[in-house]
């Protein structure tokens, strides 16, 4: 058993080498996968010394350690000897490209370039990278990009846990088939604990359009205080910055963590100790699924799914409105990829979802301020309340 | 009425199914693994935050196979999913040496968790196509696997990306669970 003092040292020291990661991924050079060049890589290849994304991440992996060692910025502990390879990364920037590179450049599966085009055919002059998937993309957003946005940690990039199968037939298989049980209550998993409270109607309910009213009441705030609900992810991808969450800023990376004070009661991180919460957490999160209770922002693992299925977990309106979208998107382009989630969080969390605009749901030429107050805009509503605009 | 007939009539009928948790360290191979066993093919995994799941039908056999992200973080959240799991496929890197002490603890922690107490154990000694492969003996004595005399376990060397082993694996395992 390791005592309270020594939890908090390494605690400490965690936090410290986080904040040394952070500083580094601040480097210009650092700002773009070793290998892809892809915004905001939130890997490391803490042997060869580049920071990479996920997919890269992934790729390296499958090399071998003997090769490459990756490891997450914000989901791993480094040690000590780990994190003196920083001067190598602060040395390599980034440029150094290992022998890797080639074979780890990633290439977009068809339908997410199906998926592309139809995002941009619907929306003529928006001519953005939805997925997020090409750092350019980003750059030639039309909307501006509140100043620090590009500071701001990636604090999607590494959630999207899909794996990437190698063929596109297989692609839709894997992403229907993985989402069922949360989705639809499969049969298989209604035995299961960790969706006790799913019945067969969630499948109805969660498709079921929710109204501004309805979605506003799982909050139960509708004034825009700070709701910490659901932000508790931020307490573990910017450790680094636990400022009060209720500090009035709208800069993600500067706004997040005191979502659980009983999580930090702890540990200070969300992560680590939540095991106080978790029967709870999983039946709200069914529970919410079914849009009839709201969490109790008391605890973090709610919607473990929700990363799952959307990347994000803290936004309880994201999930549902991903749960709308990917019906649009069922009709062909089905994606794992959340384009909302990741505009939202590239424009530091004040703009619309693009895909409200694709679908109508928001004007577009309204002013961002305005949009919480659209119909069926979820999204925003949560933001405004998560981060006390 | 209608539906609690139906109900009694699938309690009968059909065979629950055995929910498996698969955890390991990260980059250990689970997300082939799961993927192998269900799609048979390779995909291109990405590190996994939160988790995959997968029915997975061998031998008239339903495996409802979860598999857990194993970054040193989220490894808190595997018990989350201990409550009814009746195995527990425990997947290692065998070619990386430096993390095996860790993994032994994860593992070692993990099975002394009053919910697992009659779960079976398979560990996959993964990456044996690497150069630097443990062996299963060598596996076996650094895992510590004696060590478990209560419960069941069963070792396989297995090459995910290849598929040689995982037939294996789930032979032993259906075994024993047929036996429960």
């Amino acid at each position: 058993m390791t005592t309270r003092s020594e939890r908090e040292k390494a605690q400490r020291q965690n936090e410290e080498h986080q904040t040394i990661l952070a500083e580094l991924l601040r480097q210009e050079a650092n700002k773009y996968c070793a290998d892809c060049e892809a915004k905001g890589p939130r890997w490391a290849s803490w042997n060869l010394g580049v920071f990479l994304c996920i997919r890269c991440a992934g790729i390296h992996r499958n090399l071998g350690v003997h090769i490459s060692r990756v490891k997450s910025v914000n989901l791993d502990q480094w040690t000590q000897q780990q994190i003196q390879q920083r001067e190598k990364l602060k040395e390599k920037k980034n440029e150094v490209k290992p022998a890797v590179v080639e074979k780890a450049r990633v290439e977009k599966s068809p339908e997410q370039q199906g998926m592309h085009k139809a995002v941009r055919g619907k929306t003529p002059g928006l001519d953005m990278d939805l997925l997020g998937l090409d750092a350019q993309g980003w750059n030639e957003s039309p909307k501006s990009t509140p100043t620090g946005a590009s500071e701001d940690l990636d604090i999607f990039g590494p959630m999207v846990s899909n794996p990437l199968p190698a063929s596109t037939p297989t692609s839709q298989a894997t992403v229907t088939t993985a989402a069922k049980p949360v989705n639809q209550g499969q049969p298989s998993a209604n035995d299961l604990n960790l969706f006790l409270d799913v019945s067969t109607q969630s499948e109805d309910n969660s498709k079921k359009t929710m109204s501004k009213d309805s979605i506003l009441s799982l909050y139960g705030n509708q004034h825009g205080q700070c709701v910490p609900q659901g932000s508790c992810l931020f307490a573990s991808w910017c450790q680094h910055s636990l400022h009060a969450f209720h500090s009035s800023s709208n800069d993600i990376s500067q706004c997040s963590c005191e979502c659980s004070p009983k999580c930090h009661d702890r540990s200070g991180t969300c992560w680590s100790s939540r095991s106080h919460s978790q029967s709870s957490c999983w039946r709200e999160h069914v529970q919410w699924l079914n849009g009839k209770s709201a969490w109790l922002g008391d605890f973090c693992i709610c919607s473990w799914d929700c990363i799952r299925h959307t990347g994000s977990v803290w936004i309880a309106g994201i999930y549902i409105n991903v749960q709308r979208s990917n019906m649009e998107y069922d009709t062909g382009e089905s994606t794992d990829d959340w384009p909302e989630c990741r505009y939202a969080r590239r424009n530091g969390s004040v703009q619309c979802s693009p895909e409200y605009e694709l679908l109508g749901h928001v004007p577009s030429n309204q002013p961002s301020s305005q949009h919480p107050r659209v119909e069926m805009n979820a999204t925003h509503i949560l933001w405004q309340n998560t981060f006390c605009l | 009425m209608g539906l609690m007939f139906s109900r009694i009539f699938k309690n009968i009928f059909s065979k629950k199914p055995i929910r498996i948790l698969m955890v390991g360290l990260d980059a250990a191979g689970k997300t082939t693994i799961l993927y192998k066993l269900k799609l048979g093919e390779v995909v291109n995994t990405i590190p996994t935050i939160g988790f995959n799941v997968e029915n997975v039908e061998y031998r008239n056999i339903s495996f409802t196979v979860w598999d857990v992200g194993g970054q040193d973080k989220i490894r808190p959240l595997w018990r989350h999913y201990y409550h009814n799991t009746q195995a527990v496929i425990f997947v290692v890197d065998s070619n990386d040496r430096d993390r095996i002490e860790e993994a032994v603890e994860e593992l070692h922690n993990m099975m002394s968790e009053d919910e697992l107490h009659s779960a079976v154990i398979l560990v996959f000694a993964n990456k044996q196509d690497l150069p630097n492969a443990l062996s299963r003996e060598e596996m076996t004595e650094r895992l510590a696997l004696h060590n478990f005399d209560n419960q069941t376990w069963y070792i396989q060397p297995a090459c995910a990306t290849r598929g040689e082993g995982l037939e294996a694996g789930l032979d032993w395992l259906s075994e024993e669970l047929e036996k429960l």
